[in-house]
């Protein structure tokens, strides 16, 4: 009998573990829920294969970005250099395609890069000189376009590779490779985060990065760690933009960093660190996604277009200092409850 | 007090001295600078366009006349690559009434200069059931694939200012390009200031986004600025595509150089921009700008701006949709046409240019 | 008709009555008058409800025999109350007259600033204290004593008929107190200044003082003169008569092995600790005393390793383990249970399960799995040290206090711990978590663990420790054995009085 109640008891624990796990979250994916329910009544059109496939491949790069940006955010950073260090791989990555280098070569060298970028530049400063983060990633995101800029001498370099074509506009078992890429992106993203160390200290490093020292957590390492991740992630999506565009360009979309710190901010990530999750983040790309796509089908003009993202955006932001409300109220009727 | 209290206290009657001295100069200096302005030559330059004999001349101005009814019912996508840019804006407009007027549906995109954007946009067009896709590609090199899909699904592309010479190939999926003649645009402005001051160092304004038809445009300006005895000195690029911009580049051509006779700039806002950093600066010089929008007229008719150039932008809108048209009606069309500038704004002509707006209605009243 | 007096002056916060009637009366003006009491004794409560900082529960304030109350500190001030503390609130960029006048600069006509009376009249103030400092030297140039100095004179011109100086000379030196101490005596020779002296230094109080005020307990227990007062008179009245009962309630004492576990020896971290030598054995509980600044926390964050020390070493079961690091001292067995909980101790947003994970896992490769078996050790310690919570992975944050204390030293114990450091270990804790901490405490000392404490609390350091070391402006003044201690001794001790 004691067996069946407690076992009873952990199941009730488990629901109650989800529900608690989710909360960050739920609100995000209920809206994504409705703009689709919205967008598919309103606009013939919208549930098409060929729109949804539009609307996912269109958000791959933010996608991937925004995951890595989830666990700069988390630490209590943020990483501004993501668009110009992908502007960085991908011409990167032409250039070597282009000098005859073999497409799965090519892809490995310029992660590694992506990497070494990152360690070295953001990483090293913030988490070793402990430097204040918004200032070097704003350094090297500008020291980085310039870079750009020079190297390609202000030119695109079209690229002809069949692998990276692929990761453009190839599909696998019928859906496209760059929802492929998104898939095992938000999977691995789900690995580190919830069963690793590295990814338990990132938490703990942003929480509070006194008690995570005192702990024995060697934080400079974590935040070498977040920056490499953010910058690998910044590759990956270089490779997917090369692919779909054909070519790499010099030209350096200046709202990325941005988009995706919104979209982890919506995710349920709070800008303070040590709470939050990639899959609240995924939704909140998800999020900017379908709004725009299903704005731009409306044939809403895009001023409009940028007045309403940018109201729902300050809902949403809305909802932080609501979530703690409510967890606040939570809180305090339970140790009501207990003493 | 000590010493040392007292001398801080001479300092700081002296500073103050010094400050109101400053600044009374400078009060009465500005409106003392306004008075002096330069006027205008009476009537400024003038420019015969026609007397352009580059290799623009010899293109085609127009597709074949559409027959109405002959393509039934047709969706025309078009790409404006910058919002709130009045010439792109004014080309958009009249590409709208074109296709009103040959019974066509009419879908406007905007790209906000990025590229990724435009992308997306040119792929929901394809969802959308386009079947013609209007675009100034932001990089020529960029949309090979996504453009080749299109192509492969029978959607006509056509593009504005795809390549900077129409001999050079146009990338596939094109059908055609409609050109805005830079070439024949640069003749006109160096003719401009080469009659305004003759012999004269000149600097250029450029723009600091690497686009490839304004890079084309500023190359051929000092082109024809040289071939026209012009002395080019100088170039500066904008940064922000702003009069503010074109300020900030001005201000570094005069302060380079003492003895520059004249700007030359690649759109209307960096000539005013620059017309203001020359007031600012007390410097009495020439101002060439091109496009036509509001910035222009307004300068030329100050007398701040000596010319500049209205870009056929309603001409540019309705020759893309009528290419089109052609095309899905079987027509063959033409590698490209070009649409140069319809008329040159000096203070003698400018009463009698008609804006686009102007034209626009009457396009519009003619589709009824 | 007395200057200022508060009378029969009640205080409670939450369910702790800080004051319960207490008084203070300063007679006149020109007299310095000190108000002593050991920690806990409702020193700071009289005096923020003195400036205006509080309101009383009960109890009445008169300002020359008239009855005032302050709504808030400015209130205070207007009256006349100005407080000077250990840290200055002076604008280090403006010259020593800007701040002497703050907020009350002489206007000329047109409503500037009249500079040269600015400056006349801060010289005035400055000589009337005969204060050598020049009056256009930008207050961030001075030294700590002289910007003290200008603080006085601030009050002084504000017409203050009331200066407190809450412990403002603690981070001085003796001679730059002496400097202060002569511009007091100078203001009080003027006459029309009273000055209330806080201070924990009984020297400082024989040397500066007229009179005394003690407190214990939240009430006044004396008033007296300081030149007919004895040192020891002053300290009985600070500790009363209680006779805690050490040895009833404490287990007998482990006596010492033969080898210390923790030997430190003359450890110099720069602004906290001047020289402290100590050891600790296996199995014993040594527990640091002294008042708020004597530089215990920051000894044992430096024994830790989270602090640099310039001089001096430390070792571990003979291992030198001086600036060695976080991780070494982890890895060599060391746990730390630091001072402020919330930003230093827990992971407020995490679960306890996580909490308890992180320092026994420190280790281990940063990408790989924690695994089933930690788990399970983590949830034996959960319930070893009884924490009250509604699950393992319920967030620290929604847990008490005493349970949080609990999350913080349960997360050592996954491993087997040599030295167990603690800073405050029963601060903001309810009585029962307390007693339930002290207990836990024993459990582990009594496995073998070395156990160094540090708190201001006398009644705890007497009940669980072994050992009791005072520490006084940053050295230890006192080792002896708890059986010997006394509240008497150890209150001695903490205000610098060598042990009679």
């Amino acid at each position: 009998m004691p067996e069946t109640k407690a076992h009873g008891a952990a199941k009730q624990g488990n629901v109650r573990k989800f529900i608690r796990g989710t909360e960050r979250y739920a609100a995000v994916v209920i809206i994504d829920i409705v703009l689709v329910i919205v967008f598919s009544t309103a606009l013939p059109g919208f549930l098409s294969v060929a729109n949804i496939s539009n609307l996912l491949t269109g958000s791959a790069v933010l996608w991937v970005v925004s995951l890595g940006m989830t666990f700069v955010v988390v630490s209590a950073g943020i990483d501004l250099a993501v668009a110009a260090q992908m502007g960085l791989s991908g011409y990167l990555l032409a250039t070597l395609l282009l000098a005859g280098t073999s497409s799965w070569l090519a892809i490995s060298i310029v992660l590694v890069f992506s990497a070494a970028c990152g360690a070295l530049v953001n990483g090293v400063l913030i988490g070793k000189a402990g430097l204040n983060f918004f200032v070097v990633t704003l350094g090297s995101m500008t020291a980085f376009t310039g870079v750009v800029n020079i190297w390609s001498d202000t030119r695109t370099l079209a690229v002809d590779d069949s692998v990276i074509l692929a990761i453009g506009y190839g599909t696998f078992l019928g859906v496209p490779i760059a929802i492929w890429i998104m898939l095992a992106a938000l999977a691995i993203a789900v690995y580190i985060q919830r069963w690793t160390y590295f990814g338990r200290d990132v938490f703990a490093t942003g929480g509070s990065i006194e008690a995570a020292r005192l702990s024995g957590i060697r934080t400079s390492r974590i935040l070498i760690g977040v920056y490499t991740l953010s910058a690998v992630c910044a590759g990956i999506a270089a490779l997917i933009q090369v692919g779909q565009l054909g070519a790499a360009s010099p030209l350096i979309t200046l709202a990325l960093p941005l988009q995706a710190a919104a979209a982890v901010l919506l995710g349920g990530t709070a800008f303070s660190g040590g709470v939050g999750g990639v899959v609240g983040t995924a939704a909140g790309v998800l999020f900017i996604g379908i709004l725009q796509n299903g704005l731009g089908l409306a044939g809403i003009s895009s001023y409009w277009q940028q007045v309403v993202t940018g109201i729902i955006l300050v809902l949403a932001v809305g909802l932080d200092p609501l979530r703690k409300l409510l967890g606040d109220l939570r809180r305090r009727r339970r140790l009501v409850r207990q003493s | 007090m000590s010493q040392v209290s007292r001398r801080n206290m001479k300092f700081r009657k002296v500073y103050t001295a010094l400050a109101l001295g400053a600044a009374s100069t400078l009060a009465l200096g500005i409106p003392g600078a306004a008075f002096s302005a330069p006027t205008a030559a009476p009537g400024g330059p003038s420019v015969a366009l026609s007397e352009y004999k580059g290799v623009e001349a010899a293109l085609p101005t127009h597709y074949a006349e559409p027959k109405p009814g002959a393509v039934k019912s047709f969706t025309i996508g078009f790409m404006n690559p910058s919002g709130g840019n009045q010439n792109l804006q004014a080309v958009q407009d009249a590409a709208q009434a074109e296709t009103k007027r040959l019974g066509g549906r009419f879908i406007a995109k905007n790209d906000n200069v990025d590229i990724n954007t435009q992308l997306n946009n040119f792929k929901q067009l394809l969802v959308q059931g386009a079947d013609a896709i209007l675009l100034y590609p932001l990089d020529p090199k960029a949309l090979g694939p996504a453009i080749k899909q299109a192509k492969e699904k029978g959607v006509v592309v056509i593009g504005y200012d795809v390549t900077n010479q129409a001999s050079d190939a146009l990338p596939e999926g094109y059908v055609s390009q409609v050109m805005q003649g830079r070439d024949w645009q640069a003749w006109s402005m160096a003719k401009a200031m080469a009659s305004a001051k003759p012999g004269g160092q000149i600097g250029l304004i450029g723009f600091a986004v690497p686009v490839p038809g304004i890079e084309y445009l500023v190359q051929r300006v000092k082109y024809w600025s040289e071939q026209m005895g012009l002395k080019v000195v100088g170039r500066q690029d904008n940064r922000e595509d702003s009069a503010a911009g074109g300020k900030v580049a001005a201000t570094a051509l005069l302060g380079a150089n003492p003895q520059l006779a004249g700007i030359i700039a690649y759109n209307d806002p960096s000539a005013a921009g620059a017309a203001a950093a020359a007031r600012i600066a007390g410097r009495h010089i020439s101002i060439v700008g091109m496009n036509g929008d509001d910035f222009g007229v307004q300068g030329v008719k100050k007398g701040t701006i000596t010319a500049t150039f209205q870009n056929d932008a309603v001409g540019q809108g309705v020759q893309g949709v009528i290419g089109a048209y052609d095309v899905l009606a079987g027509i063959k069309v033409p590698k490209a046409i070009v649409r140069p500038p319809s008329a040159a704004i000096t203070a003698s002509t400018v009463k009698g240019v008609k804006s686009w707006s102007q034209q626009l209605a009457e396009l519009e009243r003619s589709g009824d | 008709m007395s200057l200022f007096e508060l009378r029969g002056v009640h205080r409670s916060f939450g369910g702790i009555q800080a004051l319960r009637g207490a008084s203070l009366k300063i007679a006149g003006p020109g007299s310095v008058h000190a108000l002593l009491g050991s920690n806990g004794c409702g020193k700071s409560t009289l005096l923020r409800i003195a400036t205006g900082q509080l309101k009383p529960d009960a109890g009445e304030i008169y300002l020359d025999g008239r009855q005032v109350s302050f709504a808030e500190p400015r209130d205070a001030l207007r009256h006349g109350i100005s407080t000077v503390t250990q840290e200055t609130t002076l604008a280090p960029a403006l010259t020593v007259a800007e701040n002497i006048l703050m907020g009350r600069l002489p206007r000329g006509r047109f409503g500037a600033i009249d500079w040269p009376q600015v400056f006349r009249a801060a010289r005035e103030v400055l000589d009337s204290l005969e204060l050598d400092l020049p009056e256009d030297a930008p207050v961030g140039t001075l030294r700590p004593d002289q910007q003290q100095m200008v603080e006085i004179a601030r009050a002084f011109s504000m017409r203050a008929r009331i200066l407190v100086l809450d412990e403002a000379t603690s981070a001085l030196s003796s001679d730059e107190v002496q400097a202060v101490f002569r511009t007091v005596k100078g203001a009080s020779k003027r006459g029309t200044m009273a000055t209330i002296l806080v201070s924990h230094r009984m020297d400082e109080i024989y040397d500066l003082a007229d009179e005394v005020t003690v407190l214990r307990d939240g009430q006044t227990i004396s008033t007296r003169c300081v030149k007919d007062t004895g040192r020891d008179t002053l300290i009985s009245d600070m500790v009363g008569d209680a006779v805690t009962p050490t040895s009833a309630v404490r287990a007998p004492s482990r006596l010492p092995a033969s080898r210390p576990r923790l030997q430190v020896r003359d450890v110099f971290t720069a602004g906290y600790v001047e020289s402290a030598t100590l050891s600790v054995a296996p199995g014993e509980i040594v527990g640091i005393t002294g008042l708020t600044r004597s530089g215990a926390n920051e000894l044992l964050e430096a024994i830790y390793g989270a602090r640099l020390i310039e001089r001096g070493d430390i070792s571990l079961d003979g291992r030198n383990l001086t600036n060695a690091g976080i991780n070494t001292a982890i890895r060599a067995g060391i746990g730390f249970v630091p001072a402020d909980r919330k930003w230093q101790g827990v992971l407020l947003n995490m679960s306890v399960r996580h909490n308890l994970l992180i320092p026994g896992t420190s280790e281990r490769f940063r990408l790989s799995r924690p695994d089933r078996s930690e788990l399970e050790q983590v949830n034996r310690v959960a319930e070893s040290v009884s924490i009250r919570m509604e699950g393992a992975d319920s967030p620290v944050s929604a847990l008490s206090g005493g349970n949080q204390q609990k999350v913080v030293i349960g997360k050592w114990l996954a491993k087997p711990l040599k030295l167990l450091l603690l800073a405050e270990p029963s601060r903001g804790v309810d009585v029962k978590a307390k007693a339930q901490i002290h207990d836990l405490l024993r459990q582990i000392a009594s496995g073998g663990t070395a156990v160094l404490f540090a708190s201001t609390e006398l009644d705890e350091v007497v009940q669980l420790a072994d050992r009791i070391l005072v520490m006084f402006q940053g050295r230890i003044v006192g080792d002896l054995p708890a059986r010997e201690a006394s509240e008497y001794t150890i209150t001695s001790m903490m205000s610098g009085v060598p042990d009679a």
